[in-house]
């Protein structure tokens, strides 16, 4: 593969100090056979989201525009499916390009926008998101767009441009919303439908407590053509060189202001265990806080960590939720979970998981930790 | 593992350990004391390294947490304009420059893959985070730093 990069991050460092590799060094040429561990706690916080470029599983009719409901392997839940699905498309432009916004919502966490772009005169081009990544970059779907193509899976996209001899345009297309709003990171994918219109999706994290009913978002689309025509031709050396010659000839950048209806959550429970639950990995399991919302629901575990407890120890894992059949429910539409460990020995702990309704039990467990296949459950209060 | 492995693989990854540090840390004489402390806890925590072949983004990871123990401890999250110039400046200022006005939650995966070579995997072994997430942040890294780059 084509190892192109658009920085050399390497020059972003000044060398290392001869007094940082001697201490290093010394410390690695200190150790002695024998040392045994030793274990301390460390404290920090993080909030992680991901997203997954899914593969298209959803049969689509020639021509019709991918949106969030294609992108999901998963089935979402209907109230978001339907909310998505009666997204009244609009087209906006920014300089030679059009974009389709086909899918659009919020649950009052997340913010989700598909766009797809395409050439307004329906020239043909090569629209990407990168334009030093190859063109199977993101799996199958981009596979699929090299054979279609007709490129190798491992030419970049800027090369793919120069060998058909068409114009390059690389797109950011994506939903965002004020800082007031916003938590935890927002996401993005790309991929490519069976004409090879360039699909980009973009999710906001939204903050529940500062959103009202209605969220002002703004739709950005910036649209840059590199010269594909005149490019340097690959040479061996590409692996190690930084690629810097693909000139930049023309950018346009358009914003426009929207606003989305935010709707109400549908359902808030509380759910605690019969008593405190110890978990092997440190973690005692105090309650259980679930929020329905049309996306699906924000489950989080209140724990404490027991003093001396190593807290990477339990990062190693995940969070896992099972329902009352004792099966995983699965992540949702958000890809994500939290961890707040900012009021240690207090942590907050959970996930958005892909439930249309809330049950009256749940069972608490984690993956990949100490306390694997160790079992909490909980109770809604008042059942 | 022995010490001769040991100390073979540590001097193999010492720029990318120095680099990772500096990534968070920005203040050479904390790289060094993370890199040094890093370099003893994970002689001490050898047994946890079920594949030599992970030896990098396993030392990254005691790393990555020994500078965050640096930060807390010396209360340092030091604003880019105060952090102290390097002895040796950065071959491209520019793009240093870019690359430290981004969150560091893009910025160190970002690193880890441009500068470091870590596939996905790798990251999130080192940052112990899912690949998806890897890849969220690493895009939406590249995002930032080209938008840091145009100004």
């Amino acid at each position: 593969m084509n190892e192109h990069k658009e920085w050399e991050l390497k020059n972003a460092f000044p060398p290392m100090p001869d007094a940082c590799r001697n201490a290093l060094m010394g410390a690695a040429r200190s150790v002695k056979e024998e040392e045994k561990m030793k274990r301390f706690s460390l404290r920090t916080a993080l909030i992680a989201a991901l997203i997954v470029i899914a593969t298209m599983t959803a049969a689509l009719a020639a021509g019709e525009l991918l949106g969030w409901t294609q992108f999901y392997t998963f089935p979402i839940p209907k109230t978001a499916q339907d909310i998505l699905e009666s997204t009244e498309a609009k087209t906006y432009q920014a300089g030679p390009l059009t974009f389709t916004v086909n899918q659009l919502m919020t649950d009052g966490r997340i913010a989700l926008c598909s766009a797809t772009a395409e050439t307004a005169d329906g020239t043909p081009a090569i629209v990407a998101s990168e334009v030093y990544d190859a063109v199977a970059a993101n799996g199958e779907n981009g596979r699929a767009a090299a054979e279609r193509l007709g490129v190798a899976p491992d030419t970049s996209w800027i090369d793919a441009a120069h060998q058909l001899g068409l114009p390059f345009y690389r797109v950011d297309a994506w939903i965002e919303v004020d800082e007031r709003y916003r938590a935890g990171d927002d996401m993005g994918g790309t991929m490519w439908d069976d004409q090879n219109r360039c699909v980009s999706y973009s999710m906001a994290g939204l903050n529940e407590n500062t959103v009202g009913d209605r969220l002002p978002a703004t739709l950005k689309f910036i649209v840059t053509q590199y010269d594909a025509e005149n490019i340097e031709p690959p040479t061996a050396d590409w692996a190690t060189e930084t690629f810097k010659e693909v000139k930049e000839l023309n950018r346009w950048k358009e914003t426009y202001d929207i606003t989305l209806p935010v709707p109400a959550p549908l359902q808030e429970k509380t759910y605690a265990p019969e008593a405190p639950y110890a978990f092997s990995n440190g973690l005692t399991l105090n309650a259980v806080r679930a929020q329905l919302t049309v996306a699906g629901a924000y489950v989080t575990g209140q724990f404490t960590l027991r003093e001396g407890a190593d807290f990477y120890d339990t990062f190693a894992g995940e969070i896992r939720f099972l329902d009352e059949k004792g099966e995983e429910i699965r992540w949702g539409m958000a890809e994500s979970g939290i961890i707040d460990i900012d009021h240690l020995p207090q942590v907050t702990w959970g996930a958005m998981l892909n439930m249309e309704t809330l049950p009256d039990t749940l069972t608490v467990t984690f993956y990949g930790t100490a306390a694997n296949n160790e079992q909490a459950s909980v109770r809604a209060a008042g059942k | 593992m022995d010490k001769e492995f040991y100390v073979r693989e540590i001097d193999r990854v010492s720029g990318m350990m120095y680099r990772v540090a500096y990534t968070i840390l920005r203040n050479s004489d904390d790289c060094g004391d993370a890199m040094q402390e890093a370099a003893l806890r994970a002689w001490e925590k050898r047994d946890h390294l079920r594949d030599e072949g992970k030896f990098a983004p396993w030392i990254i990871r005691i790393l990555v947490n020994e500078c965050y123990n640096i930060q807390r401890r010396r209360k340092r999250t030091l604003p880019l304009e105060d952090a102290p110039a390097p002895a040796s400046p950065p071959p491209d200022p520019t793009l240093a420059m870019a690359l430290h006005a981004l969150p560091e939650k893009l910025r160190l995966p970002l690193v880890m893959q441009y500068a470091e070579g870590m596939d996905y995997q790798e990251i999130g072994l080192a940052l112990r985070l899912p690949e998806s997430t890897v890849r969220g942040r690493i895009h939406r890294a590249k995002k930032q730093l080209r938008k840091e780059l145009e100004v």
